[in-house]
Formats: C-alpha cells, structure tokens, sequence
C-alpha cells in the first residue's frame, strides 16, 4: 500500500495536462478505485459467509425446535382439538368442509403471529378461540382514540 | 411630472437588463418545462431554475456581499493601489463577473478605472489594487501596457471591491509583497449583504453536500449491496466514465483541475459534483452542478440505447438469484467497516462517506427513529431547497454563456455514456468467470444517479423479460456507484487539491 501511495504522490507532483502524465492519472486513479471497492467487496463477502454460517446454525437449531414442538404436540390430550373453534364468521356461510380446509391456515397464522409477538421463548398454542365480530368495534375504537379531544 | 417619471424609471431594473440575462431566461424556461411538465428531477430542477430566474434580474438584497476585509487572492507585489481611505465604492445592482487581469480590460477604461470614475458595468470605484503574481509567466505574455506614469503587464491581477460602501483602511503600498490571503484594505457599509450571500455559504464551506449525503444515506437501503457484494466491482467500473470525460476535457484545454471536476459528472452524483467543483474549479461550479442534475434526470432517455445496444436479447433475460435477507447487525457491521476504510484510504472523502454512512447508522440502527425520519426528510429537503437554489443564483449570465459551458455539457452526456457502457461491459467480463450469472443490464446502475439508474434497469429487463425483477439487484450496484464516486472524488481532491 505504501509503494501505491508513493504512486499516487508521484503522479501528484507531476501534474502538467500533457498526454502521459493524464493516462496516468487515469490509470492510477481507476486502478485505486477498483482496488478499493474489490477490497470492500472481500471483506463484505466475508462477514456475509460468517452471517450465513450463524443463520445457517439459527436454522438448525430452529428447525430441531420446531420438530420436538411437533412431537410434543402430538402428545397433547385429544379434547384439546375440541377447543378449536375456527375463527370463521358464522355469517359467512362457510361449509364445513372449505372451513376445514381453512382451519389449518388460521392456525398457523395465529401460530406466526403468537411468535412474533413472544419470540423464541418457549411457547405453545394449546388453544384458538373466535371472540366473536369484534373486529369492527376494535376499529371503532382505534378512529376515537386516534383524536384528542380539546 | 415628466422628470418625475424619468427619475422612477431609473430606478426601475429595466436599465440593467441586457441580452445575455434574456437567454437565461429561455434557459430557465428550459429547466422549468423539464422539471414541472416532464418531471425531470424537479425536486432540483426547481430550486435550481428558480434561483437562475433570480440571478438573471436585476435583484437587490439577494445576493450581495457584506462589506468587510479585502483580501490578497494571489501573492505577488502590489503595483497599484487606488484603495485610498474615503474612497467610496458603488457595484452594480446587478452582479457581474469582473475581469481577472489586466490584459481583459482596453486601455480606456482601465484608465477611467484607475482614475476611480464610473465606468458602465463596473459600477464607480470599485478596481481597488493591481498585483503583480510571483509566479513565472511565459515571455509572450509580458506585454506592457502604460497608462500615465503606471506600467502594468498584462498578466497582473486586477483586485475588485466586493461589495459597495467606502474604503476605511488601505494596508499596503505600492510595491510591497503581499501573500495570499493576507488583508489588503477594509471596505465598511451600514448594509448587511443578501440572503443567498449566506445560504451560498453551505456550498462554500462544503457543508451542504454531505448533509445531502446524511439524508442519502438514511434513504438508503445496503442491503442488496451487502447481499451481493461483487456489485462493488460494477460500481467501480462505471467510474472509467469519470476518468474517460477527464481525458476528454484534458483534450479540450481545460485545467487538469477543471478537468477534474468536469469528469466526476459521469458520477451522476449531484452532491459530489458540487462538492468537487467548489474545491477544485469553483468559476465552473454552476455549468457543472447543471450538467450533473439535467443529465441524471435524463438518464431514462441517455443510458437504454447503450444499454442494449451492448448486450444480447439472451443476456437481458438472464434472471438472478434471488438476494438473501441481511440481518440488522451486518447492515450495522458493513456501514462501520467502510466508513473506516474508505476515510483511511481516502482521507478526503470523508466528508461524504462519512455523513453517508452515518446517516445510514441512523436508519439501521433502529433505536434513533426521530433523528433517521428528520435526515430522510426535513434534512434534506431543507437543503435541497438551500443547495438547489445557490446552484441556480451562480447561473448568471455572463458566467453561464461561455464556450465553456457548452464544452462541459458536451462532456457531460459523453461521461454519463462512458458510465452506463463501462458498468455493462463489466458485468459481461465478469460473466465469463462467474457461476452466477449477472445480468448486464444491472451494470448500467453504478452511476449514481439513486434510484433512476435502477429503475432504467428494471424496466429495460421487464422489457425482455416481463417476469424478471432486476430492481434489488440493480439497487446494490447503485449505492455501490454512490460509494465508487465518493472515493474517486476523493482522489482528484489527494491528487490536484494542495490548497484545498
């Protein structure tokens, strides 16, 4: 790096417009740049592979997690799938059978959002209740609560 | 009543227009339809076009400077000095760019000038000193002009007033040496000086342009960048365009300094091109910062002919990994670990590689949410309006109509073409060794020009293949170009800025 520098002082010093001497600034000063971001573009690489390796071990241990959730869930008493009851608008006019189909899908929505909310603590989903049309009132009460009254 | 009329209409600005101040404004008409009809960059185009109209009329109490010390802009030996104390000095409303030397002036009104009269244009009083520079000049050049019992070269520096008030003190004497910077006589008047003579500070001092880069960097997402790092080398590619506009303007005789600050416009960095231009041309700071902002909006229309005039139909529809997510902690890690390279490899651009990735600390970081929304908007737009109209107010007329302009804008179009092609050319090159292909169309993004490059990417890809979604992929290698120009900015200012 030094003998580059002494380079670049030595283009530096001699800095007349003539034809040579601005190749070889141009030279010198692409080269530099090219160097630089190449530089960057190794290290970057090379926190990148160590990041992949950790979310690579993450993943592993995630998915071992997930596994002994599934195997200890399957251990759960039977009246525990009683419990659920889909969080479909009875209004809705649902079959049974696509709300079946759709049980799956609120589960593991409400599965998703339960985790984001608590995180990797340990946790389990013993139970999905609707609480009726709630939904609309929530709103309302968003809207009021949104303006400060004066 | 008629007398009456008169004396109003001399005191009306139709008496300072003059022909050039009419072609400015066909040329802010110019800007204005670019920016307001078709939305080209009009958030700079605007402030910019507006503080032309500004500079290009008659203003007073806009751009005037206060009246203070007078400084010696060159060393050499005084060998005139018509500063005497009392002597009151009366500019021109109209701001006007004074002749440098003597050699620019005819012999007449030199004379008129020296005797302190009031001559048309250049206001009554207001040539002060006469220099002589220490600095060899060529014998052809050391032509003599005499007037009375004074004898100049035509090469010695005419010393102008500043601002209008009276001569309050005269240090020096004919014949003594002065350095650089060192006062010379002290002008004083009641008034105070114009609004843009202080917001122009923010350029003159550098200070706007990396604040815009603070904003930039809070806007920016590395992400893409940190997630394909071989962008970096299309980055660094698109800056030949820089290098290959400094031949060119080596070519046309400017100053390798000048010529420096005319390549970095293929950058397609706005702020860059600002900042260099102040510290290394400052006389050509308003045809550049033009050129760099009229181009970057017409990047649309300049870069998809070279685009696919350089790659194949097959190489266009190449699709590209999907990027992996980039945890906040390597976002953090990255902006830490440029920042410390580029400022140790590069000193001088530490003014923009620092604001830039601290204003990127600020968004990543996510515990400085008030501080990261004020640099992503009321920040920057402030300065944007600040920067944009002191670019504008610098296009008078009689700096902007030159032979010089016009060369500059040529070079302009022709860095952002080396740019975009050099950038294609590279990601061809490097498909020949990689795994993963790269479509070349991404290439074109390492000029800085955030986000339109990308998006000319992303449509120009669409167009061959309308289910290939280049945009994230283009992104990294635009913020890559923004990185490339800071640091090539940063050694035209290691190589040709001594005094900077």
């Amino acid at each position: 790096m030094l003998a580059f520098y002494t380079t670049l002082a030595q283009v530096s010093a001699a800095a007349p417009p003539d034809l040579p001497s601005t190749a070889n600034v141009v030279f010198v000063g692409f080269l530099f740049v090219m160097i630089v971001l190449a530089l960057l573009a190794t290290i970057t690489s090379a926190i990148g592979a160590v990041f992949i390796r950790q979310a690579a071990r993450e993943a592993a241990k995630a998915a071992v997690a997930a596994q002994k959730a599934a195997e200890s869930a399957r251990s759960v008493p039977a009246p525990l799938a009683g419990t659920f009851s889909p969080a479909v608008d009875p209004g809705s006019g649902t079959s049974g059978e696509s709300a079946g189909a759709d049980d799956s899908t609120i589960l593991a929505v409400v599965a998703a959002a339960v985790h984001t909310v608590i995180g990797d603590r340990p946790h389990r989903v013993v139970s999905v209740r609707s609480t009726g049309p709630g939904w609309a009132q929530e709103g309302r009460r968003q809207i009021f609560s949104s303006h400060r009254v004066r | 009543m008629i007398d009456l009329l008169h004396r109003l209409y001399g005191n009306t600005g139709f008496g300072f227009l003059d022909w050039r101040m009419l072609v400015m404004w066909a040329v802010v008409a110019v800007l204005l339809y670019l920016a307001v009809y078709k939305k080209f960059e009009p958030l700079l185009l605007v402030p910019i076009a507006f503080g032309a109209i500004l500079a290009n009329l008659p203003t007073e109490g806009i751009v005037n400077k206060p009246a203070s010390i007078v400084r010696s802009p060159e060393t050499g030996e005084v060998v005139y000095v018509a500063a005497e104390s009392g002597r009151v000095v009366h500019l021109n409303a109209v701001e006007k760019m004074m002749p440098l030397t003597v050699g620019d002036l005819d012999a007449t009104t030199l004379q008129s000038l020296l005797d302190g009269d009031t001559v048309d244009g250049f206001g009554t009083g207001s040539l002060l000193y006469v220099l002589r520079r220490e600095v060899p000049v060529a014998p052809k050049k050391l032509f003599e002009l005499k007037i009375n019992e004074h004898s100049f070269h035509l090469t010695d520096v005419l010393i102008w007033a500043h601002a209008s008030g009276r001569v309050v003190d005269s240090s020096v004497e004919k014949g003594d040496r002065v350095v650089q910077g060192q006062p010379i006589g002290e002008l004083h008047s009641e008034r105070t000086g114009g609004l843009f003579h202080y917001i122009q500070m923010g350029i003159l001092l550098e200070l706007f342009p990396p604040l815009i880069f603070l904003g930039v960097g809070a806007l920016t997402d590395f992400g893409p960048l940190i997630a394909n790092p071989r962008v970096l080398l299309l980055g660094a590619a698109a800056q030949f365009g820089v290098f290959g506009t400094f031949i060119g303007a080596q070519m046309l005789g400017f100053s390798t300094e000048a010529s420096s600050a005319i390549g970095i416009i293929g950058g397609a960095d706005g702020p860059t091109s600002i900042f260099l231009a102040n510290a290394l041309a400052p006389e050509l700071l308003a045809p550049i910062a033009v050129a760099a902002y009229s181009y970057m909006a017409l990047v649309p229309v300049i870069q998809p002919p070279i685009m696919r005039g350089l790659t194949s139909m097959k190489e266009r529809k190449i699709r590209m990994n999907r990027l992996r997510p980039v945890s906040r902690l390597e976002k953090l890690v990255f902006g830490v670990i440029v920042t410390i390279t580029c400022i140790l490899l590069v000193p001088p651009a530490s003014p923009l590689i620092g604001m830039l990735m601290f204003g990127n600390f600020l968004r990543e970081c996510k515990v400085t949410e008030r501080l990261n929304k004020a640099a992503q908007n009321e920040l920057i737009n402030i300065i944007t309006i600040f920067l944009g109209t002191s670019v504008g107010i610098t296009m008078t007329g009689d700096r902007f109509l030159r032979t010089e302009t016009l060369g500059i804008l040529v070079l302009g179009v022709l860095a952002f073409g080396i740019a975009t092609a050099s950038g294609v050319l590279m990601a061809k090159f490097m498909n020949l060794f990689c795994k993963n292909k790269i479509n070349p169309l991404i290439g074109s993004a390492g000029v800085s020009a955030v986000p339109m490059a990308a998006r000319v990417s992303q449509v120009e890809g669409q167009k061959a293949d309308p289910g290939n979604f280049l945009l994230m992929h283009a992104m990294g290698t635009n913020v890559a170009g923004v990185i490339g120009t800071a640091l090539v900015a940063g050694f035209f200012l290691t190589m040709f800025g001594g005094a900077h």
